[in-house]
């Protein structure tokens, strides 16, 4: 059940409470649908941080959801982010206009509570933790030498600005552990392989709904 | 024998609900999220040779509905078949497979291919948008064969005066595909085709408009619950199909 709305500067965000099965990973999502609502295509959630019995989803969630509404919930689906264990300096980036807010996960399912953590994106979530130090995305180059594991959420039409940010020539020249979200409609949980999500990946499709929607940075093809 | 029963009997179906095409992949999920049971499974689109996604892939959500446009990718026949024909033998209702061609000369081979295939009790034809009778013909003369062929042409395509020929021609029944729409999204135009409950106003006129013939027809979209499915057989659909709504409320 959505126990709670709150309101952020890109959309609204919420609080469901729900059985203790459904905790996906960073990265991975849940399809969700609410009975009685105008929403015609399930939506894809994506976990901020859990707590207890309740998953905090970042924005956006449907404008018609309330507290109160009963949500079918269908995951956890896909593949997430697999950090190496010893992260010591973690880069979290949003080219999607999301405020990192997919990538947050990944600092509270770290093991290790000294890492680092630098997010890059055009604004922050206003609640932040203090321990996770905000830059513009102008600083990306600076802080990539630091880091020995970048998160990327971006669209596949965001990639020239990735390698531009970044300074390197092509995908394969990214560390081999970066991963990257792909943002693209996560409709189906894979069970149609409509193609809607298709990403290539290695030179071959790949779909994000279940292969993704975390990727490689260096497997991702350019020759789309 | 009313007409629907014939026709579920000729085609071997328990029940009058299936899937569209493009819907549930190339083998059914072993979860369910529709109430009634299936009476068929319709393959997603299978092309004679690897298909590409379309390069501007997109769902543009209105209220009512959405616009799909992928490019209907396949990875060709060959391989589709590796991977199903023999799990396509052990499920418990009988196949369909969607065939998407660009000429009547493709279908032939396939045809023959999918004569071997057990379960494979029909093949719906994708008619390509905006051609006319004489070629639909020739599609469904070229896919004859031993399988069913029901020829899957787009509601706002189909004209009353084309139902009796497509009989003619051999087809045991005719799906009323999703329309094709555009929408404007990130300032672009976008071609597709438009799912949701907002067409089943536009799929009931249809289907009571072309049941008076006695071609089979199988309404193919705008059903987002039990009731609008029954509404469609009661107007004289031998089936119904359904779409996204099968991407909801699945048990877990």
């Amino acid at each position: 059940m959505l126990s709670e709305i709150f309101l952020t500067p890109i959309g609204r965000g919420a609080r469901l409470s729900c059985a203790s099965a459904l905790r996906p990973i960073a990265g991975q999502y849940l399809l969700a649908h609410a009975e009685g609502t105008h929403q015609v295509l399930p939506a894809a959630l994506f976990v901020r941080a859990a707590d207890g019995m309740d998953l905090v989803i970042a924005p956006p969630v449907p404008e018609d959801w309330l507290p109160g509404t009963e949500i079918y919930l269908r995951g956890p689906l896909g593949n997430g982010f697999h950090p190496p264990i010893a992260v010591r300096h973690m880069v979290l980036a949003d080219l999607s206009g999301h405020q990192g807010q997919r990538l947050l996960k990944l600092v509270s399912d770290a093991a290790d509570t000294s890492m680092e953590t630098v997010l890059l994106s055009d604004s922050a979530p206003a609640d932040l933790p203090l321990e996770i130090e905000f830059l513009p995305l102008k600083a990306f180059n600076e802080v990539l030498a630091w880091a020995d594991y970048l998160a990327v959420e971006m669209g596949l039409q965001q990639m020239n600005l990735l390698r531009e940010l970044s300074g390197v020539q092509t995908n394969r020249d990214f560390h081999s552990a970066f991963e990257v979200l792909v943002d693209t409609p996560l409709i189906c949980g894979g069970i149609a392989s409509c193609g809607v999500c298709s990403v290539r990946v290695n030179n071959h499709w790949q779909l994000a709904c279940k292969d993704g929607p975390v990727f490689r940075l260096s497997h991702l093809s350019e020759d789309e | 024998m009313t007409q629907r029963e014939r026709f579920l009997d000729r085609l071997e179906l328990s029940t009058p609900w299936m899937n569209a095409a493009g819907f549930l992949g190339y083998f059914p999920p072993t979860q369910r999220s529709w109430g009634a049971p299936m009476g068929a499974f319709v393959t997603n689109p299978v092309s004679l040779l690897p298909r590409k996604p379309a390069q501007l892939r997109q769902v543009v959500e209105y209220p009512g509905g959405f616009l799909l446009h992928t490019g209907l990718p396949s990875p060709g026949i060959a391989s589709v078949l590796k991977q199903n024909a023999a799990r396509w033998g052990k499920i418990a209702v009988p196949v369909w497979v969607h065939l998407l061609t660009q000429t009547p000369a493709e279908l032939p081979e396939m045809i023959e291919t999918l004569e071997g295939v057990e379960n494979v009790r029909a093949v719906e034809l994708g008619i390509p948008p905006g051609v006319p009778l004489k070629t639909i013909l020739e599609f469904i003369h070229a896919a004859s064969g031993e399988i069913a062929t029901i020829a899957c042409i787009c509601v706002d395509e189909i004209q009353n005066e084309w139902i009796s020929s497509i009989q003619d021609a051999g087809a045991a029944g005719l799906v009323l595909a999703a329309p094709r729409g555009m929408h404007k999204n990130s300032n672009r135009l976008t071609r597709g085709r438009l799912y949701g409950p907002a067409i089943f106003p536009y799929m009931l006129n249809a289907v009571c408009r072309l049941a008076q013939h006695d071609l089979p027809i199988i309404a193919g979209g705008g059903v987002y619950s039990q009731a609008d499915g029954e509404t469609l057989l009661e107007a004289g659909a031998a089936a119904v199909q359904l779409d996204a709504v099968l991407w909801r409320n699945w048990e877990t």
